[in-house]
């Protein structure tokens, strides 16, 4: 009996070994990562607006915290902070001995000088918008002040921030990577934007920047120094790669991972070594109401249309399955998604027919639905530049003419049709949100926003917001989102079409890789690249 | 003898030319599938149809289907109406343009002339990509505007040729007689400059609605084309761009794309058969 | 010669470099779309930053105090910071990409001189016989097919199926320049590029040595008793040569047009993407800037024919 159990053990104990033995990361090699547009060159956490200078900061800049795959904020160069009882104060204790780049140490006047830089009267980035509720902040924007208390340097590893009401999505604004101030004390904020540093950026983080080749690719190097353990990969670029040709460049082992298209799927799936992962993004589609417009402003006609849109066959053939219908504006991705109360909208003629009539709106002599005189027939805006929304157009036109519907394409480059947008002279339109890390949908959806292009003035709604916004307790903040979706959903100030689903291709040597990663998927987020490794 | 016309000399050298004739023939094929589309056939070019998508040729869609679900023969046959239209609306529009400036230019000379081509010039050296995307992003993707910028950006070849016609009269002798025995200026002109300008404006014209056609898919491939639903060859073959439907499903491209190789081909070789028959060296008949 | 040269300039392309630039400036600042369009997507924006990037880049002031500031630029050889977000000077911008415009141009140019040339000879040469009508068939094949359908068609066959050229972008990081390497990168594109080309110099080869070998003189020459070939390479070739020079000066146009789409499809780092990216995001510094340069290339690129032609012809003499 003990014999067999010495067996037992032994066999598992050497499974075991073999098993992990497979699990040892390697160290060295270099990782191509590929996307289809190339970074602008400002690679400064404070300045940028682009997403793809953003896959070089998140590298090369350490933030006070960083948002893992749940979107929760977890530490980083703070290795802990405390949230006072209000909710209005926040302490972030750092780690001692965290180095730039260039080997000077990382401290809380570095942490003052980045976030001072955003206050700056003369800082020429967006990012204003997420700090301007700290206490004195709006003093010093507008040069009635030459400080801000609200931001306190306690000592060198130490600092804290106080706001003027408690706002709840400051905590993961805190993600922004510190700038070396030794580097950049000396160059008047409004110059900051020319400055050489944002070609050749030093940061704390795991990567050093080593070159940027414009429209080819940008290479970066393991930093041997990194407080948190040396990335397990040697060099790491990002390559750039022109859409149409992704299969290929993934078949001539050119690039490692990237993201590719709903009808390249099937190409690539044939690929041996590759392997491919599908992932929630943290975006969504819509099409917009002009609420402004009477026969917008009646709930059922919008609930008629989006009941006479058939999404699931939008989801499953067009955008080949890769795609969530979706009803309420916080995709599955974000924490405060939720399914309860909420109306799914199935694709149903016959009711839509009902709803409009309901509204008084009756076929008239062409078929064509009337109203008072006034035909049901209106301009769809869709911007160019995806084959995927101009197919989904094409197939919302047809299904609103089996309603009797006349709608009327209108297919505008990008750019001139935010014009109109933003003039509000329009009828629909179809864009989509990429979203913020916090859920707050302030600047989307208040009545005061530049950004409610559909014109939704509801008391509620905004009740709602603001109320979501001073909540710190995250359970607290479910609650009022979801019962603020409700509503949203209630409404469809506009149509909700799909959440984001994006389809990211890795080859097979890429090990580590997290099998069920979070909205920007197994390698976007900063912590996998740096523990991913090559096997060849 | 009797008096041969001189249309008549020029259409019996034409006829000399197998290829030129040939290639009338396909234009006129071509001209006569676009008026009468709608007998042809009885689907929709634009009507999606989600369930039938991707299909290969069968009895009941002879070219197959497309990623719409459209039949593909359909488009071909309405993407001609298309594309053969915006080849000879944007050409009428460049020679429309050109011949009024180029006779201006070279009937009155001097700062006319400079002022005429200076302008010519500036549409001239616009790289033409770069500018249709311009103008196209701006103005917005449509059939019209697709026209009109092609049209408008190639008047300077015509006006160019009008007026080297009106140069190389105009210090001829036989400009000097005419006026001499009291003709006036207008018509002078029309009489004798413009018959003689013909030629080299009727090649230019033929060679611009092959080119017309080649830049709309090019138009297209930047999403600045004709735009959907309505099919033209351009974007027919812009449909075909991602790589699975150019390597296994053939049929949503290649009637689109030899479409327009037959086409222009045969455009070139009409245009090969003019200059030759229009030619005044040319050994005589 | 020089004096021609600089009248060329002084009295030809200043007013039209002038009038281009202007009409140019009046589209794009008329135009709807705004170069701030991209603010929309920055979540928690503050508004006022909407009014401050405007004022930033120029754009509250009235369209002819815009272009008469660019035009200052210009001639102090600036061409103003890009109005993307990295505000990096448009000079550095285009500079980068440049070269590699220039060597696909380039590169294209010689493939449709070096293999049209040859082609459009011995088309001429056998007229009418199989090889002529070979030629000729794929010649019409070369100018009818759009440019972005062929370089798919190429990237498949070689790049896809058959794996011997690279699919596309340039030398990866790391890898080192070789001029194998500068071959590989360069042959579909530049092929794509020239198909154009090289059907159209065959052709015109073909057609102006044809006009020629029916020249009187050449009668005489052949009357003289010298043997065909020498008749032919020594006195047809020189004169049949001379308009075809004067087509490069109007062929460079047609190149950096279809320069954009091959350098899309082949993901080539020239200016092709950079082009494009200005006229969706509203760059306008950076739209202003490219086409300048074209347009005081493409002017360059017909002095060049034109006195070259001269040069080699000596009967002609310009006014």
């Amino acid at each position: 009996m003990k014999k067999r159990l010495v067996i037992v053990l032994l066999l598992v104990l050497s499974l075991s070994v073999l098993v992990s033995a497979q699990e040892v990361p390697v160290q060295g090699g270099t990782f191509r990562y590929g996307t289809t547009i190339n970074p602008r060159g400002m690679f400064n956490p404070v300045l940028y607006t682009e997403s793809y200078d953003a896959y070089i900061i998140d590298v090369v800049y350490d933030g006070l915290i960083e948002v893992d795959a749940n979107l929760q904020p977890q530490p980083k160069v703070a290795k802990s902070w405390e949230i006072s009882e209000d909710g209005m104060e926040i302490t972030f204790y750092l780690h001692e001995g965290i180095k730039f780049h260039d080997g000077v140490e990382l401290t809380a006047k570095d942490v003052a000088y980045t976030y001072m830089t955003i206050l700056h009267p003369e800082y020429t980035g967006v990012r204003y918008g997420n700090f301007n509720m700290l206490e004195g902040a709006q003093e010093y924007k507008e040069g009635t002040a030459d400080t801000v208390p609200g931001i306190e340097v306690i000592d060198d590893y130490t600092i804290r921030f106080k706001t003027i009401r408690p706002h709840a999505p400051l905590l993961v604004s805190f993600g922004y990577g510190i700038l070396p101030s030794h580097l950049l004390a000396d160059i008047p904020v409004g110059e900051l934007e020319t400055a050489d540093f944002n070609l050749n950026p030093i940061g704390s983080g795991p990567f050093k920047f080593v070159e940027f080749l414009t429209d080819q690719h940008v290479t970066l190097e393991a930093n041997e120094d990194y407080f948190f353990g040396r990335p397990n990969i040697d060099t790491l670029v990002f390559q750039k790669v022109s859409q149409d040709t992704i299969p290929i460049f993934l078949q001539q082992n050119r690039i490692d991972f990237i993201e590719i298209a709903p009808d390249q799927f099937l190409q690539v799936s044939e690929m041996d070594h590759i392997d491919l992962y599908v992932y929630e993004a943290l975006s969504y589609s819509y099409i917009a109401f002009n609420m402004r417009q009477a026969r917008f402003d009646d709930a059922r006609v919008r609930q008629a249309i989006t009941h006479g849109f058939d999404r699931e066959l939008y989801v499953d053939l067009i955008r080949e399955g890769f795609g969530i219908v979706a009803n309420a504006p916080m995709p599955q991705a974000s924490w405060a998604y939720t399914d309860e109360g909420i109306n799914p909208y199935p694709y149903d003629p016959e009711l839509a027919a009902q709803l409009l009539a309901e509204a008084g709106w009756k076929p008239g002599a062409d078929g064509i639905l009337e109203k008072d005189g006034e035909k049901l027939e209106f301009e769809f805006l869709v911007p160019e530049g995806s084959r995927l929304t101009e197919q989904m157009a094409l197939l919302f036109q047809q299904n609103m003419e089996d309603l009797g519907i006349k709608v009327n394409l209108m297919f505008m480059e990008f750019s001139a049709a935010v014009d109109r947008v933003d003039a509000r002279e329009f009828d629909t339109f179809t864009m989509s949100w990429s979203l913020a890390v916090d859920p707050d949908p302030y600047g989307i959806w208040h009545s005061t926003s530049l950004w409610n292009d559909p014109g939704f003035f509801n008391d509620e709604s905004d009740r709602l917001i603001e109320q979501g916004r001073l909540e710190t307790d995250i359970e607290k903040r479910k609650e009022i989102y979801a019962e603020w979706q409700r509503l949203i959903n209630y409404e469809l100030p506009t149509m909700f079409l799909n959440y984001g689903v994006s389809i990211g291709a890795i080859n097979e040597r890429v090990k580590g890789i997290d099998a069920d990663p979070g909205p920007y998927g197994p390698l976007v987020g900063r912590q996998l690249l740096t523990t991913i490794w090559l096997e060849d | 003898m009797e008096q041969i016309s001189q249309s008549k000399k020029v259409w019996r050298r034409f006829r000399r030319s197998k290829l030129a004739v040939f290639g009338m023939a396909v234009l006129i094929f071509f001209v006569l599938l676009s008026i009468f589309a709608p007998f042809l056939t009885d689907y929709d070019p634009n009507r999606s149809n989600l369930r039938n998508r991707n299909l290969p040729p069968s009895r009941e869609h002879l070219f197959g289907t497309d990623d719409m679900g459209r039949d593909v023969l359909a488009r071909t046959i309405y993407g001609g109406r298309i594309s053969l239209t915006v080849g000879l609306v944007s050409v009428g529009i460049s020679l429309g343009i050109g011949v009024i400036l180029g006779a201006l230019a070279g009937f009155f000379g001097g700062m006319v002339d400079t002022v005429i081509m200076r302008i010519a010039d500036v549409f001239y050296s616009f790289p033409f990509m770069i500018l249709a995307i311009t103008i196209s992003a701006i103005f917005g993707p449509s059939i019209y505007n697709t026209m009109i910028i092609l049209g408008v950006l190639s008047w300077p070849g015509p006006a160019r040729l009008l007026r080297a016609e009106f140069l190389k009269l105009k210090h001829t002798d036989f400009s000097l007689a005419a006026a001499t025995i009291g003709a006036g200026p207008a018509r002078v002109m029309f009489r004798h400059i413009l018959p003689n300008a013909v030629s080299p404006l009727l090649v230019s014209a033929t060679l611009g609605v092959a080119s017309a056609i080649l830049s709309e898919a090019g138009l297209s491939f930047l999403g600045l084309g004709v735009p959907p639903p309505a099919p033209s060859w351009g974007n027919m073959l812009n449909r075909a761009r991602p790589l699975h439907i150019l390597a296994t499903m053939p049929w949503m491209w290649l009637p689109p794309g030899i479409a327009i190789f037959v086409v222009v081909l045969s455009i070139n070789f009409v245009g090969d058969g003019l200059r030759d028959a229009l030619d005044p060296r040319q050994v005589m008949d | 010669m020089w004096r021609y040269i600089v009248r060329r300039i002084l009295l030809q392309g200043i007013p039209v470099l002038l009038g281009f630039t202007f009409l140019l400036y009046l589209i794009i600042t008329i135009a709807p779309g705004s170069p701030v369009t991209h603010l929309r997507g920055v979540p928690e924006l503050d508004t006022s930053v909407i009014a401050q990037r405007e004022a930033q880049l120029g754009l509250d002031q009235p369209f002819i105090v815009q272009y008469v500031k660019w035009l200052g630029r210009v001639v102090r050889l600036d061409l103003g910071l890009s109005f993307d977000s990295a505000r990096r000077p448009v000079v550095t911008l285009i500079g980068e990409r440049m070269p590699a415009t220039i060597i696909l141009s380039l590169s294209s140019i010689i493939l449709g001189w070096g293999i049209g040339i040859p082609v459009g000879i011995l088309s001429a040469r056998y007229q009418y016989s199989i090889f002529d009508y070979v030629i000729t068939f794929f010649a019409f094949v070369g100018i009818s097919i759009p440019s972005f359908f062929f370089g798919l068609t190429l990237l498949y066959v070689f790049a896809l199926k058959l794996n011997v050229l690279p699919a596309g972008g340039f030398f990866m990081a790391g890898e080192a320049h070789t001029f194998i390497g500068y071959v590989r990168y360069l042959l579909l594109p530049a092929l794509t590029l020239g198909l154009g080309s090289i059907a159209s110099v065959a052709r015109y080869m073909r057609a102006s040595l044809l006009e020629v070998l029916n020249e009187d003189y050449l009668r005489t020459a052949r009357a003289k008793g010298l043997r065909e070939k020498i008749v032919i390479y020594k006195h047809a070739l020189r004169n049949a040569l001379l308009p075809i020079l004067t087509l490069m000066g109007f062929m460079l146009p047609s190149i950096f047009s279809g320069a954009v789409i091959v350098e899309n499809i082949f993901t080539w780092p020239g200016l092709g993407s950079l082009a494009i990216q200005a006229v969706n995001e509203r760059n306008y510094p950076v739209i202003m800037g490219i086409n300048l340069m074209f347009a005081v290339l493409i002017f360059l690129g017909s002095i060049i024919a034109d006195v070259s032609y001269a040069f080699a012809d000596p009967r002609i003499r310009y006014e």
